[in-house]
This record gives C-alpha cells, sequence and structure tokens, in this order.
C-alpha cells in the first residue's frame, strides 16, 4: 500500500476516534434547569390545553401512568394544587404515555383536578432532557425555572414543593 | 519495524470500524420505559411457571433460592 495512503487512512481513524469520543460526552445537550426560561409550549405538539403561565407560579410535571412514583404523586400535588391554587398556583402535569388509552385509564380512576396535558409525541420531554421520572419543574411568575425536582419522595418532596411554592408566590 | 506499524494501523482501523458499528446502539431514554414496566416484562408473573422454575432448578442444582430480584420495571426513581 502506498504510504500516503496509509497514513490517510491512520489520520481518518484518528480524527474518527476524537469526534466519537467527544460526540459521546457532549451527547447530551442542556434541558430544563435553574434559570431556564419556559417559552411557548404549543411549539412541542400538546394534546390539550395549556393555561398561560405568565404571572402564575406553575408546576409542570412530568409523569407516566406506567411509572409507580409518579402516580404516588399525584394525591399529595392534588392537596397542593388546592392549597394553593387561590394564591395563583397552578399544575401542568404532562403526561409522557405512548397510549392515550392508558393515561385515560387512570385519570379516570385519579380524577386530578389539575390541568392534563398529553406529551405523545415526547417532544417536550426530549427537549427538557428528563432523566428521572417523575420529573418536575417549579416556574415563577415570570416563566422561569427556579426548581427542578427529581424522583418522588414522598413528604420530603411535599414539604420542599410547599415551601418553594409560598415563596414564589411572596415574589 | 514494519510489522509493527502494520498492526498499530490496524488497531486504528479495527477501532474506527467498532466505533462505526456500535455507536447505533441506542439508550432507552427514562419516559420511554413504558414498555419495559409493563407488567409481561415480569419474571415473576405466571405463579406456576415460577415454581416449576424453581422446581427443576433445585432439581438440577441441589439448591433453591437466589431468584429474589426485582424484574423489568420503569427504574423511575
Amino acid at each position: 500500500m502506498n504510504m500516503w495512503w496509509k497514513n490517510s487512512i491512520h489520520l481518518g481513524c484518528r480524527i474518527g476516534l476524537i469526534i466519537a469520543v467527544i460526540g459521546s460526552v457532549t451527547a447530551r445537550a442542556e434541558g430544563w434547569g435553574p434559570k431556564t426560561e419556559v417559552g411557548n409550549l404549543e411549539a412541542f405538539e400538546l394534546v390539550g390545553d395549556i393555561p398561560e403561565m405568565k404571572g402564575k407560579v406553575t408546576l409542570i410535571d412530568f409523569w407516566a401512568s406506567w411509572c409507580a412514583p409518579c402516580k404516588a404523586a399525584f394525591p399529595e400535588m392534588e392537596d397542593l394544587y388546592l392549597k394553593h391554587k387561590d394564591a395563583g398556583f397552578q399544575i401542568v402535569a404532562i403526561s409522557l404515555d405512548q397510549k392515550a388509552r392508558m393515561m385515560d385509564s387512570f385519570l379516570n380512576r385519579q380524577k386530578p383536578s389539575f390541568v392534563i396535558v398529553h406529551d405523545s409525541k415526547q417532544l417536550l420531554a426530549k427537549a427538557a432532557e428528563i432523566q428521572v421520572m417523575p420529573s418536575s419543574f417549579l416556574i415563577d411568575k415570570k416563566g422561569v425555572v427556579r426548581y427542578a425536582h427529581k424522583g418522588w419522595h414522598g413528604v420530603k418532596s411535599v414539604k420542599s414543593l410547599n415551601e418553594q411554592i409560598k415563596t414564589l408566590l411572596d415574589e | 519495524m514494519k510489522r509493527l506499524r502494520i498492526s498499530s494501523l490496524s488497531i486504528w482501523v479495527l477501532s474506527g470500524l467498532f466505533l462505526a458499528v456500535f455507536s447505533g446502539c441506542a439508550t432507552v431514554e427514562p419516559y420511554q420505559k413504558g414498555n419495559l414496566a409493563d407488567y409481561t416484562m415480569r419474571s415473576d408473573r405466571d405463579e406456576l411457571a415460577s415454581v416449576m422454575t424453581s422446581h427443576i432448578q433445585f432439581s438440577r442444582e441441589a439448591s433453591t433460592g437466589g431468584a429474589g430480584v426485582g424484574g423489568g420495571g420503569c427504574g423511575c426513581n
């Protein structure tokens, strides 16, 4: 084999390896986190009515009917919603179920009074870089993510959410 | 000296090929685990099958137990 070709293959492989390594390290783009401005959610082809978030403290909760901790959080979220809704708090629970039938089956039993939206194509979940189920984001009156919660930890989650909601409502 | 160079080149080529082939592996995102969390993914969903499997294992291995791990599940929290 010609020396030039050998060197070219060698160089190509090295560049390929470097690109692959860099790609694997930076594969996860930055999702939602504190200080992320939540823009227009209409762009994510969500099924359901998305309420106006400006001027209200909003908890966006990503859940699915197949996720036990997500379902365990619903009664507690209902309590939080009923407790703070008159002060300007709202919950938007975004279902990531791929089958609407499963989501409806759970909702028919649970009957939450807060807003439920279906992200059937999981576009918003992808944009938010959801890494744990459930994940929730507390958004202030200006539409900026202030607190992010990963997973559901029962009383501990309720306590911290309660304090954070109060803090944001007082601002 | 010549043999060493060829070997080094082969390693680089093989590494490149390995990455090219296996970079196609997809990661299941946490919100895509609906099927994995399904009841049908559980290894202990059929009680009779579990008993039979346990009996066969006991006959072959002269021991029993050690199957107390959770199967399937969403791995949510």
